[in-house]
């Protein structure tokens, strides 16, 4: 690996570190499960960083490397018939902004909808976790596979979903 | 704000995960790296140690004649399956990870069903050939030395039975990846 390389590397974990730590949050409730699927994201893409290619851009191309990534851990779930575990976490810690009252709120609000998040079938759970980074639908439509108009299509039903089970745990 | 954009402020308050730690990520790429080869060089030396060793046994001084012809059949049969294995039972290497998930998905799980297929047609590549040998070796002793009937009688039945369950057993793992690749072929339905 060269010099050039490893300094993408490491740019690449700045600019998109904390996207890719919550979408391994989406994928794993349970956060030490999290931490190893996030370590093993960026295993991947020190890996696959050599066949880069410049049709996509590094946005679309590390998070579609994550998703294949995480989307691994699904299939070891399936082999393992394994359920995840939700924990209370360290994600319910306050916090730096707003009161300590808003910030419990937020943060159990925030384990509701990643608990929903986790509980969607796979290739939803992949097209709202990049929704949910901001990702445009024909940037979404690449990095999946699927047609923009499913996802358009998908991206509807899921939020409503979402907003449903949201609504409901919280009454 | 509307609820969209609410969906995505509230996803947005995670604290920042702690840094990543480079040099952990350098040596896992490593340790991922030297595992893959010594499986690799693991199958190799199988292949190479299983023909010789029934050739040896072909050239064992006493043996019936059948048994001899047996001995070079099964070590035929093992060349058969340690071409089959490579040729079909081998993991192939799945796209590149940055493909889209449904190319990527897609590879994988027609993999498992390769592997699936693999391991159901056992009774044709493997415990057929070898099967015939093991019954062949035996039935020379049988023929040509009575005077180890019961013995070599006990033998045959403890391998039969011994391939019996391993045949169940490739059968067994054979419909749970056909299931495997089924759920996978659910979950990441387009369609769905």
């Amino acid at each position: 690996m060269t010099a050039a390389a490893r300094q993408r590397f490491q740019t690449l974990v700045t600019e998109f570190g904390v996207a890719i730590d919550r979408l391994c949050a989406g994928y794993e409730r349970d956060d030490a499960r999290a931490a190893e699927l996030r370590q093993d994201v960026w295993l991947g893409v020190w890996r696959a960083l050599p066949s880069f290619r410049e049709e996509a851009t590094w946005r679309t191309w590390v998070f579609r490397v994550a998703h294949n990534v995480a989307s691994s851990h699904v299939r070891r779930r399936i082999r393992d018939r394994s359920t995840p575990v939700a924990h209370p976490s360290d994600d319910l810690a306050p916090d730096p902004q707003g009161s300590p009252e808003r910030q419990r709120s937020n943060a159990e609000r925030r384990e509701r909808l990643r608990t929903a998040i986790a509980g969607l079938r796979p290739i939803d759970r992949q097209v709202i976790l990049l929704y949910l980074e901001d990702l445009s639908q024909a940037e979404i439509a690449d990095i999946t596979g699927i047609t923009r108009t499913n996802v358009s299509t998908r991206i509807g039903r899921i939020k409503a979903e979402l907003t449903r089970t949201l609504q409901e745990t919280s009454r | 704000m509307t609820e969209n954009d609410a969906l995505r402020a509230l996803w947005h308050t995670r604290p920042a995960p702690p840094p990543i730690d480079l040099d952990q990520v350098r040596r896992a790429a490593r340790r991922t790296a030297r595992r893959v080869r010594f499986r690799n060089v693991g199958e190799w030396a199988a292949s190479v140690v299983l023909v010789p060793g029934f050739l040896f046994v072909a050239m064992r001084p006493g043996l019936p004649w059948l048994s001899r012809v047996a001995s070079v059949c099964i070590s035929l049969a093992a060349v058969v399956i340690s071409v089959w294995t490579w040729r079909y039972g081998r993991m192939r290497a799945l796209p590149n990870p940055d493909e889209s998930t449904s190319v990527f998905m897609r590879a994988y799980i027609d993999q498992v069903y390769r592997q699936a297929e693999f391991l159901r047609t056992t009774p044709r590549w493997y415990f057929g050939p070898l099967a015939v040998g093991v019954l062949l070796f035996y039935l020379g002793f049988l023929l040509e030395r009575p005077d180890v009937w019961a013995g070599s009688l006990l033998r045959l039945a403890a391998t039969m039975a011994l391939f019996g369950v391993l045949l169940v057993a490739n059968l067994t793992v054979a419909n749970h990846l056909r299931g495997q690749a089924q759920a996978l072929e659910d979950a990441f339905d387009e369609e769905g």
